[in-house]
Formats: structure tokens, C-alpha cells, sequence
């Protein structure tokens, strides 16, 4: 069996938090979906590919975590923006705490090695 | 002719939107204009066609990424999580408001009497040992030093009751915080 190599690890961690970063990226303004790529492309580790990111756009979307509305654009099609919905807000709430909890236990684990 | 409508766009769309549909994703044609607009969107902001094209990955395996993330993870009814929400607040209330009732009032009625005895005891005893008898107080024929000696063992009681009681509070408070929904204020990072 193939030795999973630490890229595998960072995308799997990518995936598991991406969720939150798109959904605190679009907490204080609506946003289409280019612009929350390159935005969270800017933040290296969490550059995530647009076959990762608009998929997810799209489930947020399903789980009402986020709505959607279309407004002409001068480069083509309209765009699509997205904005995060009073349920994506809460969503956002309660991931940030799981984060938090979970980081700071990561954290300490690493320092300490989680002594007995 | 623009560069949304190159030959190379619009066969990966074709197959894009024919791979949607095989894999019953929902919403195709919405997904499908959230995919040209993006490809727009990357040419207008200067990015060769070639690049934006090989970025998205082959049609299908696109397809496939929406099919996994819409159709494993099927989207959960939100007025079912409401009510389910609504059903575990009101079952916390009611359960909690019995239990409540109970394990206060006696983790209460016990850490109270115990620090009571606690500070009787010391009165009693201290009053005792300069020669005062208080009325309705008996010791049982105890010297006075024992009845002092007592008082700390009372208050220690009395602190094990408040502690539980302490821990119980703690608890449900924690319980009600967590079937409560969120404010929306996300818990700032300490």
C-alpha cells in the first residue's frame, strides 16, 4: 500500500477547514466565486482548487448556509454572488468554537505530547 | 468572437454539463453558469485560456467533485434541524427543571446545615469553654475542645455538598449553552 506523503495530509486538513474559511471570507460581504478563489489563494496553505472550492460553494448553498443572486458582470456571463444566510452565520458561530477548542488542543498536545 | 465562446470553452462545457447530468447532480444548469462565469472571470482579470482550463481539471473529474460533494453529502432539511432543536430545548427544560429542583434543593439543604452546625459548633464551644451555657444547646457531655473540634469537620461537609453543587450548575450550564443556538457573535480566539 502507497506511504500517504504530507501533501495528502495538508489537502485532507484543507478540505476539513475550508468550510469555515469560505464561510468567514463571506461573512462580512457577499462575494462571487473567483474572488473567494483568489482570496483564499492569497492565504497559501488554504489555496484550494476551483474543482474543491465551487463544488463546496454549491453545498453551502444546498444546507442553506448560503444563498445566492446574479448580477451582470462586464467580463461575460452574470455572476454569480454568494452571501451567508442567518443558518450559515450560526454554522460559522459553532465551527469557529469547534476550531478554537480543537486548535488549542492540537497546540497543547504538540508542546506537552498530552502527558497522562 | 470572445474568448468565452473559444471552441476550447465550449467543448469542456459540453462535456461538463453531459457529465452533470450523467451523474444526476442537481441544479446542473446554475452549477454549469457558476463554471463559465468563472472562466469569464479569470480571462477578464488576464489569465491565458490555457491556464484557466487546466486549472478547473478534466469535465468530468469537475462533474464528479460536485457529484460527491452534493449527492454524499445530501443536504439536511433545515426546519427538521428547527424542530429537532426546538424538541431538544424543550426536553432539557422540562428534564432540567426536575432534576434541577431536586439536586439543588438538596445538595443545597445539606451544604447549608453543614456550614450552620459548622458555625454552632464553634460558637458553642468557644462560649462553652469560658463557662456559658447557651439555652437549648447540649453537647452531650463533650468537653469543649471536641465540640470545637468538630466545627471544621462540619464546614469540610459543608464544603463537599457546595462543591457538588458547584459541579451540578456547571454542568447544566454547560447543557443550555449547547442546545442553545449560537448568538452569531462568533467566541472571539483567546
Amino acid at each position: 500500500m502507497p506511504e500517504p506523503n504530507a501533501s495528502d495530509w495538508t489537502s485532507q486538513l484543507r478540505r476539513g477547514v475550508l468550510e469555515l474559511c469560505v464561510l468567514r471570507v463571506l461573512r462580512d460581504d457577499a462575494s462571487y466565486g473567483y474572488e473567494i478563489v483568489t482570496r483564499l489563494a492569497a492565504l497559501g496553505p488554504l489555496a484550494a482548487g476551483e474543482n474543491t472550492l465551487y463544488p463546496l460553494l454549491r453545498r453551502l448553498k444546498a444546507e442553506h448556509f448560503l444563498e445566492t443572486y446574479s448580477v451582470d458582470s462586464p467580463a461575460g456571463p452574470p455572476r454569480l454572488y454568494y452571501r451567508l444566510t442567518p443558518r450559515g452565520r450560526e454554522r460559522l458561530s459553532s465551527l469557529q468554537t469547534e476550531w478554537t477548542d480543537m486548535a488549542r488542543a492540537v497546540e497543547r498536545c504538540l508542546n506537552d505530547g498530552a502527558p497522562a | 468572437m470572445s474568448p468565452q465562446e473559444d471552441p476550447m470553452v465550449t467543448h469542456y462545457m459540453a462535456r461538463f454539463e453531459s457529465a452533470l447530468r450523467r451523474y444526476g447532480v442537481p441544479e446542473a444548469q446554475e452549477i454549469a453558469l457558476d463554471v463559465r462565469s468563472h472562466i469569464a472571470e479569470a480571462l477578464g482579470y488576464g489569465r491565458p485560456l490555457d491556464s484557466v482550463m487546466s486549472t478547473l481539471g478534466q469535465p468530468d473529474a469537475l462533474a464528479r467533485a460536485y457529484a460527491v460533494e452534493l449527492l454524499m453529502h445530501p443536504p439536511k432539511d433545515a426546519r427538521v434541524d428547527a424542530v429537532m432543536r426546538f424538541l431538544r430545548i424543550l426536553a432539557l427544560v422540562i428534564a432540567g427543571s426536575f432534576v434541577s429542583l431536586i439536586v439543588a434543593t438538596v445538595l443545597g439543604a445539606f451544604g447549608l446545615s453543614f456550614l450552620l452546625a459548622a458555625i454552632i459548633l464553634l460558637m458553642g464551644g468557644v462560649l462553652e469553654a469560658f463557662g456559658v451555657q447557651l439555652a437549648h444547646v447540649h453537647t452531650g457531655g463533650l468537653p469543649p475542645w471536641a465540640v470545637i473540634a468538630l466545627s471544621p469537620v462540619a464546614g469540610v461537609v459543608a464544603w463537599f455538598f457546595f462543591w457538588l453543587l458547584w459541579l451540578y450548575v456547571r454542568a447544566a450550564a454547560r447543557a443550555v449553552r449547547r442546545a442553545l443556538p449560537s448568538s452569531g457573535i462568533a467566541k472571539p480566539a483567546a
